[in-house]
C-alpha cells in the first residue's frame, strides 16, 4: 500500500489522543437493551409497505399477477397520455411486450427524451416504505432517477421488514460480487428549500408509481 | 428585503468580505450579530422556516417507539467508531481499495483541493458537478476551481440559489432558510433573466432543466458524504432531491470528500442512523435517496463512473480528539441544535463568520481553526442547554461550550482587561464582608466599568439590588 504523510500524520494524531484518554462507553445499560426502538403495527410487512409509500407520496398499484401487471398498466397508459414509455428491465421488458404493449428498451448509455421509465428493483422495505435499488441492476444508477415518471414493478418475494434485510437479501443474492451503489428510494423526489414549501420532481422524479405483483 | 433591511445591512457578496477587511473575527462577529439580531424581517424569515421545521419533527419522532434508547444507542455506536477511529479508518480503505476506488488522505484544506484539482487535470475536466456537501464549503473548493478555469456547480437547489447570489449557505441543511419565495424568485430574475414573481414549484422547474445539462456534461461529480462505513468500505449520501444520484450516475469521476469523523462502524448501524439524521434534520421519517458508493462501476455493471475517489480529510478534526470535546466528533450535522438555539435564531447562520454555525459550530471552530481567532463563538450561547437536548446523538453540546471558554481562559486568551475584570469581580464575591459593605450601586459600576466593552453594551447594566441576597437572608431571620 502507498504511504502517505498525510496518512501517517492523521493516524498517529488519532492515536496519540487516544492513547491519553480513553472515554468511557456512554450508555453501557442501553448497549444491552435489545428493545426495539421503532414503533411497530399490526399489519404484515407487505401492508406497511403499502401504506408507508403511499404517506411518502408513491402511487401503490395492487395486481394479483404478471397478466394483471399488463392490464394495469395498459389502463395507465392509455389514460396518461404518456408518449413515450421506456423500460430498463430485459426480463420485465419481456413479459410487457409479449402482451400488445410497445415498450422500447432503454439502450446502454443513450438517453431518449420518455415521459415514463420501468424498472425493477432489488426490494421493498415495509417499515419505511424505502423501495432498493442497485447498480448490478440494468442501468442501475441513471433509470431510477432520470426520467420524470418511475414505474416501479415488484414482486411479494422482495418485500423485508426494514433496512438491515434489505442488506441481507442483497448479500444472499450477490455475495461478493456486491453492486458498487446501493440506493433506498422513498418516494418521488422534493426539495423544501424555499421557505419549507413541498415541491416534488427536483431533479429525480415527481411521480413513483409501485405495481406490487403479489404472485 | 425590506428597505429597512437594505440600508442597515453591511453589503453582501462575498460576506461583505471588504467591508469587515482589517477588522478582527470578534469585531466582524459582533457587528454582524448586532445588525441580525435587530433585524425583524430576517427574524419573520428564520422564525417561519423554523416553526415549520417543528412542527414536521413531531410528526417524524412518531416513527420511533423507544426514541431516547435510540439515541443512547446511537451515541454508544458513535463512541465505538471515534474511540477506534485509527482502525476504522484503516478497515474502510483496505475494504474501498478492494473494490477499485482510491483513497486519498488530506491533512489540510490544500491538500485536499491540490488533489482534487489534480484528478479534473488528469480527466481534463472543464465542468464539475457538485452535491450539497459542507465539507467543500469548508475548505472553499468552487472558488478555488474556478480559479483554475474549472466551473463547479451547485446542483442542490438550496446550494444552487445560494451560489447564484454568491452567498455561503445559511444553515447546514436547509442553506437558503433566510430567503422568502420572492426572495428567491428575485435572485432568479436577476441572474438567470428568468420572468420575475416565479412560484417555488416554477423556480424548482428552472432549476431541473439548466442542472439536467450539466450532470451529461459534467466530467467530474463530487460530493460529499453523510457517513464513511467501515467494514464494507462505503461512503453514504443522503438527500431528498436526486441530485446526488445524478451527480453520481452520469460523470466518469466520483470524488467524495468525506470529514474523517463521518465513521460508522458497520452498515447495520445505518438502520438506526439513516431515520436519526432524517427526523432530527427535516423531520422526515427517512430521507428520499438514502445511497451507498462502494466504489466505481463494478465489471458487469451498465453505468455509473469509471473511477472513484474519496479524500479522507482532517483540516483541524484530529484537534477535537482531545478528551473535553471529543463528543464533537458524533456530530452528524443534522442542523437541530440550531434550529433550537435562541441564539441562532437572533443572529442568524452568517454571523458566526465560520462554515459551521449554530451551537456546535460555535464547539468546533475555534479547535478546527484556532482558538485565538474564534474562541469568542463559544461566547454565543446562553448555555440554556437547548442544543443538548435537541441532539439525536446526545451530545453534550453546552457542556462543551463551557469547556472551551475555560480552554480559552486557562490560555490566557480573553485579553487582559476581561481576566483582570474576572478576577476582581471574583475576589469581591468571595468576600462577602466587601460585598456586603459596597452596597448595590458601587456593586454595579464595579461591573459596568470592568466589563464595559465585552458585557455592558448588549445586557441591560446589570443592576444590583440595594441589599445583597446574604443581607436580605440576615433580616428575615
Ligand atoms: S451536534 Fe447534534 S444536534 Fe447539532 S448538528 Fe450535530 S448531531 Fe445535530
Amino acid at each position: 500500500m502507498k504511504t502517505s504523510k498525510a496518512r501517517e500524520n492523521i493516524l498517529s494524531k488519532i492515536r496519540k489522543a487516544l492513547g491519553t484518554h480513553k472515554a468511557p462507553q456512554p450508555y453501557p445499560a442501553a448497549a444491552e437493551d435489545v428493545t426495539p426502538v421503532y414503533s411497530t403495527t399490526e399489519l404484515t410487512d407487505e401492508e406497511n409497505f403499502a401504506s408507508a409509500f403511499i404517506k411518502l407520496g408513491g402511487k401503490f398499484v395492487y395486481c394479483y399477477n404478471e397478466a394483471d401487471l399488463v392490464e394495469n398498466i395498459h389502463v395507465l397508459y392509455e389514460n396518461s397520455g404518456w408518449k413515450q414509455v421506456i423500460c430498463s428491465d430485459p426480463a420485465l421488458q419481456n413479459v410487457l411486450n409479449k402482451n400488445r404493449l410497445h415498450i422500447s428498451t432503454l439502450a446502454d448509455h443513450t438517453f431518449p427524451e420518455a415521459e415514463v421509465c420501468i424498472t425493477g428493483c432489488e426490494a421493498l422495505v415495509g417499515r419505511t416504505g424505502s423501495i432498493l435499488f442497485s447498480s448490478r441492476q440494468f442501468m442501475g444508477r441513471t433509470a431510477p432517477v432520470y426520467y420524470p415518471i418511475h414505474i416501479i414493478v415488484a414482486y411479494a418475494h422482495q418485500v423485508v421488514a426494514d433496512t438491515n434485510h434489505g442488506f441481507r437479501l442483497l448479500q444472499e443474492k450477490y455475495g461478493e460480487q456486491m453492486p458498487s451503489m446501493v440506493n433506498f428510494n422513498a418516494g418521488p423526489s422534493r426539495t423544501a428549500d424555499i421557505e419549507k414549501t413541498l415541491v416534488v420532481g427536483v431533479h429525480g422524479p415527481a411521480e413513483v408509481y409501485c405495481f406490487y405483483v403479489d404472485a | 428585503m425590506t428597505a429597512t433591511e437594505k440600508s442597515c445591512e453591511a453589503p453582501s457578496g462575498v460576506w461583505g468580505f471588504y467591508y469587515f477587511y482589517g477588522m478582527s473575527n470578534l469585531s466582524v462577529f459582533l457587528a454582524k450579530s448586532e445588525v441580525k439580531a435587530h433585524d425583524l424581517e430576517h427574524k419573520r424569515k428564520i422564525q417561519f422556516n423554523i416553526d415549520k421545521y417543528a412542527a414536521t419533527v413531531v410528526r417524524g419522532k412518531e416513527q420511533f417507539a423507544h426514541l431516547e434508547l435510540a439515541r443512547k444507542k446511537a451515541k454508544n455506536v458513535k463512541w465505538q467508531a471515534i474511540e477506534h477511529l485509527d482502525s476504522y479508518l484503516e478497515e474502510f480503505e483496505k475494504n474501498f481499495t478492494a473494490r477499485g476506488g482510491k483513497v486519498i488522505w488530506a491533512e489540510n484544506a490544500d491538500e485536499a483541493l491540490e488533489a482534487v484539482l489534480s484528478i479534473c487535470r488528469e480527466k481534463e475536466a472543464k465542468q464539475v458537478v457538485k452535491s450539497k456537501s459542507m465539507v467543500t464549503e469548508e475548505i472553499h473548493l468552487n472558488a478555488f476551481l474556478a480559479k483554475h478555469g474549472i466551473e463547479s456547480v451547485e446542483t442542490d437547489l438550496g446550494e444552487y440559489i445560494q451560489q447564484l447570489d454568491d452567498e455561503p449557505p445559511y444553515h447546514i441543511v436547509t442553506p437558503a432558510m433566510h430567503k422568502s419565495k420572492e426572495d428567491v424568485a428575485r435572485v432568479f430574475h436577476e441572474k438567470l433573466g428568468t420572468e420575475p414573481n416565479l412560484t417555488p414549484a416554477e423556480i424548482t422547474q428552472i432549476a431541473r432543466i439548466n442542472l439536467r445539462k450539466k450532470y451529461r456534461e459534467a466530467e467530474v461529480g463530487i460530493t460529499g458524504g453523510n457517513f464513511l462505513v467501515a467494514d464494507i468500505g462505503a461512503v453514504c449520501v443522503s438527500e431528498n432531491e436526486g441530485n446526488g444520484r445524478l451527480s453520481t450516475a452520469f460523470p466518469q469521476t466520483h470524488i467524495a470528500i468525506v470529514g474523517i469523523e463521518k465513521m460508522l462502524p458497520s452498515v447495520a448501524d445505518l438502520e438506526l442512523f439513516w431515520p436519526l439524521l432524517a427526523t432530527y434534520g427535516t423531520g422526515q421519517e427517512v430521507t428520499v435517496y438514502n445511497t451507498l458508493f462502494t466504489g466505481p462501476r463494478q465489471e458487469g455493471e451498465t453505468d455509473g463512473p469509471e473511477e472513484m475517489y474519496v479524500i479522507l480529510l482532517d483540516n483541524g478534526r484530529t484537534n477535537l480528539m482531545r478528551p473535553e470535546v471529543r463528543e464533537s466528533m458524533y456530530c452528524i450535522r443534522c442542523g437541530s441544535c440550531l434550529n433550537v438555539c435562541p441564539v441562532y435564531k437572533n443572529i442568524g447562520g452568517h454571523a458566526y463568520g465560520a462554515t459551521y454555525s449554530g451551537p456546535i459550530g460555535s464547539v468546533i471552530t475555534p479547535h478546527m481553526k484556532g482558538m485565538e481567532e474564534h474562541k469568542h463563538l463559544s461566547y454565543a450561547s446562553s448555555l440554556c442547554g437547548g442544543c443538548t437536548e435537541a441532539c439525536p446523538v446526545k451530545i453534550n453540546i453546552h457542556g462543551m461550550l463551557l469547556a472551551n471558554r475555560i480552554t480559552a481562559t486557562k490560555e490566557g486568551l480573553n485579553g487582559y482587561k476581561e481576566n483582570t475584570g474576572w478576577k476582581l469581580w471574583k475576589r469581591a464575591m468571595l468576600s462577602r464582608k466587601l460585598m456586603n459593605a459596597a452596597g448595590g450601586g458601587i456593586k454595579s459600576m464595579l461591573v459596568g466599568r470592568l466589563f464595559k466593552d465585552s458585557w455592558g453594551k448588549r445586557h441591560e447594566e446589570l443592576k444590583f439590588p440595594k441589599k445583597s441576597f446574604n443581607e436580605l437572608w440576615k433580616e428575615r431571620k
